[in-house]
């Protein structure tokens, strides 16, 4: 608006006279018009006084010891590159394993289940247990002793092989052998809680 | 910009180029330690012109701080890909104006998210703002420090590359096409910055007393 009335009045637009100052040239009317003279030298006033002004406050805000401290920071950080990267040992979080472990660990696993589960199917059909078989047996020992034999146990298992006490005294013997050969104290300061510790030959001579 | 700072200032660029091809050497062979001390002298020639860009610039005196010490980091470690037909100080400084520019950008996105900083909880003015000023006497002080108080919250008020333009040609003694180069710039664009920026500061400005006065007397 200024540039307009400024123009219709005869007199250099701001913008032509931002273009004199920006070229450093000055346009004829400007060397006759005075006041358009007046006007360019207020500009470079107004210029000079905010280039002063701009210059101060960056000086102020950058004292010669900032400078100074800015230069070493700067110095500091090109040696620091120079550098190999140190490692700090620093606290942290455990670190995660591999896929590769983690895999492994996972087979570990699935082997000891099935190694569990063919274990657990094999002792069912096999029927190792010592005393597995004599149970029945006892029951109906026991029973036979007291002149009753049972005929449900007897029906359901089938017709005995040896129902006698032969079969038992012969496992009792194995078992015997067997306790005296696996049992026996193998650590001397364990002999006396060895001799503490009911056998079960004890037991089974108690039975008779 | 006059015939003795033209004259100094292309001393300036000679021995920019003389200390960076130097370096260059020292660096190819292997003399770091040469190398950084020799680098030294660039930075102690440049520090003070780079720190003023990026305060005017960012507007935040340990963020300019840490921009011209990025800037010179940054030359240094890319040093290598100078090349000796531009001056030394337009390339340095367009490391400069680019790391800043990022600075700004980032400082935006941390204001969209996040609740905007007040340095001074009494006036809301800023650190800049209420910089003190060096003066023989405290009514200069005291004046030298409202004129750079008024003309910071002006230039606050620029756009970014108006303010860089002003500061790099008014401030700095640059010439447009020097600010074209570090800034990406095309030339003309650079002059219509510095127009708007010019006419802008004026406005706002326009009741400073000094000014005032002028322009009573003029019409």
């Amino acid at each position: 608006m200024l540039s307009v009335k400024r123009l219709v009045q005869g007199h250099l637009s701001e913008r032509e006279m931002m273009a004199a100052w920006q070229e450093g040239r000055l346009s004829a009317h400007l060397d006759a018009c005075v006041a358009c003279q007046d006007r360019y030298v207020e500009l470079l006033s107004f210029l000079d006084r905010q280039r002063l002004a701009a210059l101060d406050a960056a000086d102020d805000a950058f004292t010669p010891d900032r400078l100074a401290a800015q230069k070493s920071q700067v110095l500091r950080r090109l040696e620091n590159l120079a550098r190999p990267v140190r490692v700090l040992a620093f606290p942290h979080q455990r670190r995660v394993a591999p896929s590769v472990n983690r895999a492994g660990r996972r087979w570990v696993a699935v082997a000891a289940a099935a190694g569990l589960i063919i274990g657990l199917a094999a002792g069912l059909a096999v029927n190792v247990h010592p005393f597995g078989s004599d149970f029945a047996q006892r029951g109906s020992f026991t029973r036979a002793s007291n002149g009753r034999p049972d005929a449900r146990a007897e029906s359901a298992s089938g017709p005995r092989v040896q129902t006698t006490p032969d079969r038992l005294v012969t496992d009792e013997a194995f078992l015997t052998e067997l306790e005296a050969a696996l049992d026996g104290p193998r650590v001397e300061e364990l002999a006396a809680l060895d001799a503490l510790t009911p056998r079960v030959r004890d037991v089974a001579l108690l039975v008779r | 910009m006059g015939a003795s700072q033209s004259a100094l200032a292309t001393v300036g660029r000679e021995a920019d180029a003389r200390d960076a091809s130097e370096v260059k050497r020292l660096l190819a062979c292997g003399g770091d330690a040469e190398a950084r001390e020799r680098f030294a002298e660039i930075v102690h020639r440049h520090q003070r012109r780079a720190s003023r860009i990026a305060y005017h610039y960012l507007r935040d005196v340990a963020e300019a701080d840490e921009a011209v010490q990025d800037a010179f980091v940054k030359a240094y470690l890319h040093l290598g890909s100078f090349r000796e037909e531009l001056p030394f100080e337009v390339w340095f400084t367009r490391i400069l104006v680019n790391g800043s520019l990022d600075r700004i950008k980032s400082r935006a996105r941390r204001e969209r998210w996040l609740l905007p900083r007040t340095e001074n909880p009494d006036d809301g003015s800023s650190v800049l703002d209420q910089t003190p000023a060096s003066g023989p006497s405290p009514e200069d002080a005291l004046l030298a420090s409202e004129r750079q108080r008024r003309l910071s919250a002006a230039l606050g008020q620029l756009p970014d590359r108006q303010r860089l333009v002003f500061v790099m040609t008014q401030v700095e003694g640059w010439s447009s096409k020097d600010v074209g180069a570090a800034t990406g710039l095309n030339e003309s664009t650079v002059r219509v910055h510095l127009f708007r920026a010019i006419r802008k500061l004026r406005k706002l400005l326009s009741d400073e007393p000094e000014t005032a006065e002028r322009e009573r007397a003029v019409r």
